[in-house]
């Protein structure tokens, strides 16, 4: 009997806290491990050691094009992670926005970028601390969380 | 008795005149009905026929291109500039000029503005990306490099469509790197050695300064910069 008690609560908390597992995309995994207010070992731990160490924090850089960027952990200075970003596509946000919804506040904005002008969709759910913008150079969408 | 019969004469050759009810616009041209001979075209022969009457553009794709003329602002647009309506004379200028644009450069996608003058000194147009426009100021009109300045404002289009992938293939051939800076933001480190100075504004820039160049002068684009030329000979032909 207890032994289905306890297997009945395990089952109800996996269905209600969503948490990452090593088969989750990225971005999910900093999701919710941005939540318990990780250390930089627990972040090390989880994206691994080959880092590139920038001022506070490091950076991931993709293997395939050492000159872009995956993402970037900062830390503050009790060790704690303070700051974290990462750069996806559309699909990838579309798809963190259903995986972990958060009551995002959304706007389209025109912006000049350099010598041309376009529209920049950007995005806030200030309950967790994350925002995300269009980078347009990459094509990309910088999603960042920030205590 | 004489007058009767040379006005009865004359309204019977007036009305007896082919009389062609066909208009043409002012960017085209009325070609008459014709016989067109038997000729090869495309590797397969064309046995002679008749040709009705037409109209035909004067200047290739103009009967596509005229309808991407618009005369009024885009709308949210961030700069402080007044835009103003096309006149006759400036889109048959930009006609004469797009029929001899490469294919490549894909002006039937764009739509085209005008405005009176660019916040940026002397700067002849612009492009709005999301929306595929470009904006045409009162200085291009009296530039001699016309097509040259069109295809660098495709060129900030064709950015977009390099995808992703392209995109990165792009940053790693002419020296771009992504960075954080202090404030733990990202941003883009341009290559030492730059195609042009303002290149250095952003990559799309550069792309576009890079596209430019490789139109504008292929062979000495080739001999400065091998490998980008590849990438865009790939690409843009």
């Amino acid at each position: 009997m207890m032994k289905f008690t306890f297997g009945l609560l395990f089952f109800i908390s996996a269905c209600t806290i969503p948490t990452a597992t090593p088969k989750d995309k990225k971005y999910v995994q900093m999701y919710d491990l941005w939540k318990l207010n990780p250390s930089r070992e627990d972040v090390l731990n989880a994206f691994g050691t080959t880092f590139e160490a920038k001022g506070d924090g490091v950076i991931y850089r993709p293997s395939q094009h050492k000159s872009s960027i995956d993402s970037g952990h900062f830390f503050g200075p009790t060790g704690l992670l303070e700051e974290q970003f990462i750069l996806i596509s559309k699909t990838d946000l579309e798809n963190l926005k259903q995986q972990r919804p958060c009551p995002w506040r959304e706007k389209s904005e025109m912006k000049s970028i350099g010598h041309s002008v376009q529209v920049i969709e950007s995005g806030v759910c200030a309950s967790i601390g994350i925002s995300y913008e269009y980078f347009p150079s990459m094509l990309l969408y910088e999603v960042r969380w920030k205590k | 008795m004489q007058l009767n019969k040379f006005v009865t004469l004359l309204s019977i050759s007036f009305f007896s005149l082919p009389i062609s009810a066909l208009e043409c616009q002012w960017w085209q041209t009325k070609v008459k009905a014709h016989a067109v001979q038997k000729h090869q075209r495309e590797g397969n022969t064309v046995s002679k026929h008749p040709r009705q009457e037409h109209c035909r553009e004067k200047w290739k794709g103009a009967d596509i291109y005229i309808k991407q003329f618009k005369n009024v602002p885009i709308e949210g647009w961030p700069h402080k500039e007044t835009f103003k309506t096309w006149t006759g004379p400036e889109i048959e200028t930009l006609l004469k000029v797009f029929a001899s644009a490469p294919d490549w450069a894909g002006l039937s996608n764009y739509e085209f503005y005008r405005a009176l003058k660019s916040d940026v000194v002397s700067n002849p147009a612009r492009s709005e990306i999301t929306y595929k426009s470009i904006i045409l100021y009162d200085s291009f009109f009296s530039r001699n490099d016309k097509l040259t300045i069109i295809v660098h404002e495709s060129a900030h289009h064709l950015y977009r469509s390099l995808g992703p992938a392209g995109i990165n293939e792009f940053t790693n051939l002419s020296g771009w790197q992504l960075e954080t800076n202090q404030k733990r933001q990202v941003f883009e480190r341009p290559p030492e050695r730059l195609i042009k100075p303002d290149s250095a504004i952003s990559k799309e820039e550069d792309f576009a300064n890079h596209l430019e160049e490789f139109y504008r002068s292929s062979n000495s684009y080739q001999k400065s910069n091998p490998t980008l030329y590849k990438f865009m000979n790939g690409r843009f032909k």
